[in-house]
């Protein structure tokens, strides 16, 4: 046979003769004596006094747990906006009107439909309301035009120096006008005319005649503009202030007679350089308390 | 039905042809025209980058082969023309909502071959396009759909058309892992596609038709879990494949795979893998199924002892014939400090052969494997390895092997392929088929292989001439083999190496041997002893511009049964392999491979000798030269001498969109008296839109 079985054998015997021998040579040395001859075939022998340890496998998982589900989050108070789109006519729907149609805001305001604020919040706080004239004046003791005059009502919403003295002087015996009157309840407070019993009790209601007028019924006021306005040769419309929506979120004294002074003709003119600037209307309307008013995107708002 | 008549066909090449070399010659200095500056404003659909060029070719070769007297030759020019555009990047409504590519391609030739004294002459066109779209392609859940379409027409004059047609479409539904799954199906990823693939030609030759259609319909699902100590694979694939036409045949496969990989134990210390796989076929004649179940756990009870523990069961059923191979295997492995390294195994094996019968084996091995540092840096490595096993066999006939896989060898030449695994081969069942590309091509014997008996193996050859096999192509043979009709015989291996290894020199010896003897039974004749012995030397070393390397290998091998008696060679290989790189974007390559195989018994020789050199050389402008020569020779006692010499240069030359790629070669393959001459040159030049 030419493969060389028999030979392969013996040297196979031979050499396995030869590690049982070596084995137990080695086994019965000291640790001494045994370490040279080790290391010597071995790499990685521990010296003597060197105690082989039998390290463990330890394998790091595949991957890290599964990512938790979120937890449903729990319902954050989320600030109410307090003009969001639509709430004016959602708001003139609950207050109470009078027999003409146009909003109550007296009665809306001790209803607590409304409940403007004496200016604009400053860091979040809203400025504490100005001091309350209790004074009930009458102007017409008898008959049926018998009137008197709610200082209450009034200075919840204006400041004394926005009548006194101005309109009224104050002294006894002066000779009040309708007219005067007029100078608020024709443009932005409940009109005169239609609206008798509101002021004179012992007058009959009447029955409206026709429907509240639309620019009296918003209040809307025609901003005058700089005669040196560069603007009037723009074709941009000038601006149109709207009372009501300003009325039952602020007190008249917010805004008069600073920076708006109340006069026949209308209050100052204003710019929009005067708005980026954060005087006039940006006062508010700064994108903070209010809509931008030097916002592209927000002209037509007023310029309409 | 062609897209285009031939007469369409022949009139617009030449028009495009035309157009072609117009706008390459015309377009100035090559950055005057670009449709790249066409791109429409955004909107609800917008286009994203172009590509495109033309490109305009000419080739021609001389192909002379004389064989004794006789001289034939061809003589080939051939002008191409391409035309292609395609928009990468245009979408739909929003770019992360559908995002897709599509293109366009118009090819065409026109070739003139003398041939024998005679002109022929043949034109064709290819029309193709392509489109990829992905929905939604950021998100987690992506769609792709994806079409492509190449028509082709050959027309010769003298009657003759080639009509093909290749197209594909289908989708893929893609599901990644940062799904919506996240949090609910963590490490979740799977892909679901469906495709279907045609390949049609339509070959009319002197008044005789031949047809092939394949229509192809693929789905599939590919789906992966990962856990935090473990891993799931699942796949599963139909294939649907249909062949009409001249030769119909048609034929399913159904194939599903099943991995899980665990990590468990106090330290995760232990493995658990467990491979499903199962497979089945049908039609073209051919029902077979095959399933492969293995479960493996290992444990490293230290950093130097571990235990293995390893069931695998296979089923194979075709056409009637079963086999079911039930294997055990105990693997204990130690370390010793930490040179030497011992290996146990312990293996059981039970395998049922319907209608034959059956066979089983135990077996038991150790190995050993040892190494040191020694001076200067070295290391001295000793192996060996000692096996013992019985095997009993109670079989009433040949045992049949399936599907085989093996790989065809990357060059074609005399006495050149691969070895059958198993011993006295019955050669009549021999069975090959190409599986490229998921195909299934039926072979022949004496016209795409030959077999080779070497001893009581079985080598198989592909012939040069082969116009199925392609090198480097997957192969399934399938064959029978025989066995002692009831025998029980013992198997002893003996193997030992030895080697040192310094930093540029190792010098490794190795041998093995294997014994079989009969212990009781008949089949004497089918055992067999084999020995081989070898030894090899290489050498390595790095300079700063220069890296080295050669081997040699010398190798002694004997095998003998009785049936077949004495099989012996001796090889020697020689290796050596330079590559120098002076640090100017320009690098040669120098190889050289020599092996002399003697069969002393046979008086058979053999020697395969090559060598290769190529410089390559790169521009900063992005210009390229390589220029490449190569020599073969192959001696084989039982086939005539094959030389072969090519030599050849290629670069590729840009100017703005302007580009140009000459390519030359010469071959001259010399096989026996025949003698081929072949330069080839080829130029095109092309223009980026």
């Amino acid at each position: 046979m030419l493969v060389r079985k028999r030979g392969v054998l013996r040297s196979v015997v031979v050499a396995l003769c030869a590690i049982v021998w070596g084995a137990l040579v080695i086994g019965g040395c000291s640790e001494e004596s045994r370490y040279p001859v080790l290391s010597f075939l071995f790499e990685g022998v521990p010296k003597p006094g060197q105690k082989a340890e039998q390290l463990q496998v330890v394998r790091l998982p595949r991957r890290p747990p599964p990512p938790k589900a979120t937890p449903t989050p729990a319902p954050v108070a989320v600030a109410k906006e307090k003009y969001p789109f639509g709430w004016l006519p959602a708001l003139l729907k609950t207050m109470p009107h009078d027999a003409a149609g146009y909003p109550d805001m007296v009665a809306a305001f001790k209803e607590k439909k409304i409940d403007p604020m004496p200016g604009p919040e400053q860091d979040h706080v809203v400025p504490k309301p100005k001091k309350v004239v209790d004074m009930e004046i009458t102007l017409i003791a008898k008959g049926k035009t018998k009137c008197s005059f709610s200082h209450e009502i009034h200075t919840t919403l204006v400041t004394c120096k926005s009548c006194h003295q101005g309109l009224f002087k104050m002294t006894t015996g002066e000779k009040l006008s309708m007219d005067d009157c007029a100078t608020c309840h024709e443009k932005v407070a409940f009109p005169i005319k239609g609206e008798c019993v509101r002021c004179h009790p012992a007058m009959k209601k009447k029955a409206p005649k026709e429907p509240p007028k639309e620019k009296l019924l918003e209040g809307k006021v025609k901003l005058a503009r700089a005669k040196s306005s560069d603007a009037n040769l723009s074709g941009i419309p000038p601006a149109t202030f709207p009372h009501l929506p300003h009325r039952v979120s602020f007190r008249c004294y917010a805004c008069h007679p600073t920076p708006f002074p109340m006069k026949e003709e209308g209050t100052k003119p204003t710019t929009m350089k005067e708005i980026s600037e954060g005087k006039s209307c940006g006062i508010c309307h700064n994108g903070k308390i209010a809509f931008a008013g030097d916002d592209l995107g927000t002209c037509s708002r007023c310029h309409s | 039905m062609p897209f285009v008549s031939t007469k369409a066909i022949r009139t617009s090449s030449w028009l495009v042809l035309v157009v072609s070399i117009w706008v390459i010659f015309t377009s100035g200095n090559g950055y005057a025209f670009s449709l790249l500056s066409w791109v429409p404003s955004e909107g609800s659909f917008a286009l994203g980058q172009w590509q495109g060029g033309v490109v305009g070719g000419y080739e021609w070769e001389d192909e002379t082969t004389t064989a004794g007297r006789v001289s034939s030759s061809v003589l080939r020019n051939r002008l191409d023309e391409d035309v292609h555009l395609s928009n990468n990047g245009f979408y739909i409504v929003d770019p992360r909502l559908i995002e897709g590519t599509a293109g366009g391609d118009l090819d065409f030739f026109q070739e003139t071959d003398k041939f024998a004294g005679s002109n022929k002459s043949q034109d064709g066109t290819l029309i193709g396009w392509d489109a990829v779209v992905s929905v939604l392609g950021e998100k987690p859940c992506t769609g792709i759909l994806f079409s492509h379409r190449n028509e082709g027409v050959i027309s010769t004059d003298f009657g003759g058309r080639t009509d093909t047609l290749t197209q594909n479409f289908g989708g893929i539904l893609m599901l990644r892992q940062d799904s919506f799954l996240r949090e609910s199906f963590p490490y979740f990823s799977a892909d679901l596609y469906a495709r279907q693939e045609e390949a049609d030609q339509s070959t009319t030759q002197l008044g005789e038709s031949y047809t092939i259609n394949e229509t192809r319909d693929v789905a599939g699902l590919d789906a992966y879990k990962g856990f935090q100590t473990a891993d799931l694979d699942f796949s599963y694939q139909l294939v649907d494949d249909s062949y009409t036409g001249t030769s119909r045949n048609s034929f399913t496969n159904q194939w599903a795979n099943l991995n899980y990989s665990l990590d468990f134990g106090p330290t995760l210390n232990r493995r658990w893998d467990s491979r499903i796989t199962y497979l089945t076929r049908s039609g073209g004649g051919i029902d077979e199924s095959f399933l492969y179940a293995d479960e493996r756990l290992h444990i490293d009870h230290f950093k130097n002892l571990s235990t293995s523990y390893e069931y695998l069961f296979i089923n194979t059923d075709t056409q009637g014939q079963q086999s079911t191979s039930n294997t055990a295997t105990f693997q204990l492995q130690h370390r010793l400090y930490q040179s030497l390294v011992n290996t146990l195994t312990l293996q059981g094996s039970y395998e049922t052969f319907s209608p034959q019968g059956h066979t089983d084996f135990v077996a038991a091995e150790e190995s050993s494997t040892y190494n040191r540092s020694i001076p200067w840096g070295g290391t001295l490595i000793l192996g060996s390895d000692g096996r013992y096993e019985i095997d009993q066999d109670h079989v009433n006939g040949p045992i049949t092997i399936l599907n085989e896989k093996h790989t065809a060898p990357a060059f074609f030449g005399p006495g050149i392929g691969f070895t059958l695994s198993a011993p006295f081969i019955a050669t009549s069942t021999i069975v090959i088929y190409d599986t490229r590309g998921g195909g299934r091509l039926l072979t022949r014997l004496g016209v795409d292989y030959n077999i080779v008996a070497q001893g009581q193996w079985t080598k198989i050859v592909i012939l040069p001439t082969t116009l199925v096999i392609l090198p480097g192509d997957a192969l399934e043979v399938s064959y029978s083999y025989v066995v002692g009709p009831t025998g029980r015989y013992s198997t002893t291996s003996l193997s030992a190496d030895a080697g040192v290894t310094f930093g540029w020199i190792s010098l490794v010896g190795a041998f093995q041997q294997s014994n079989q003897s009969m212990q009781s039974g008949t089949g004497s004749q089918y055992l067999y002893n084999t020995r081989q012995e070898s030894g090899q030397l290489d050498l390595h070393k790095d300079w700063e511009w220069v890296d080295a390397r050669v081997s040699a290998l010398y190798q002694i091998y004997h095998t003998q049964s009785e049936s077949v008696g004495v099989f012996d060679y001796t090889m020697q290989n020689y290796g050596e392999y330079l590559t120098f790189q002076p640090g100017w974007s320009t690098t040669l390559h120098v190889n050289g491979d020599e092996a002399f195989t003697d069969y002393t018994q046979t008086a058979q020789q053999s020697s395969d000798l090559s060598f290769e050199a190529a410089l390559d050389r790169f521009f900063s402008s992005g210009n390229f030269f390589t220029a490449f020569a190569r020599a073969r020779q192959i001696n084989e006692s039982d086939f005539p001498t094959e030389t072969d010499y090519e030599a050849g240069l290629r670069a590729d030359f840009r100017y703005g969109k302007i580009y140009i790629w000459p390519w030359f070669s010469w071959i001259e393959r010399t096989y026996g008296p025949t003698k081929t001459n072949d330069p080839h040159i080829m130029l095109k030049i092309g223009r980026d839109l």
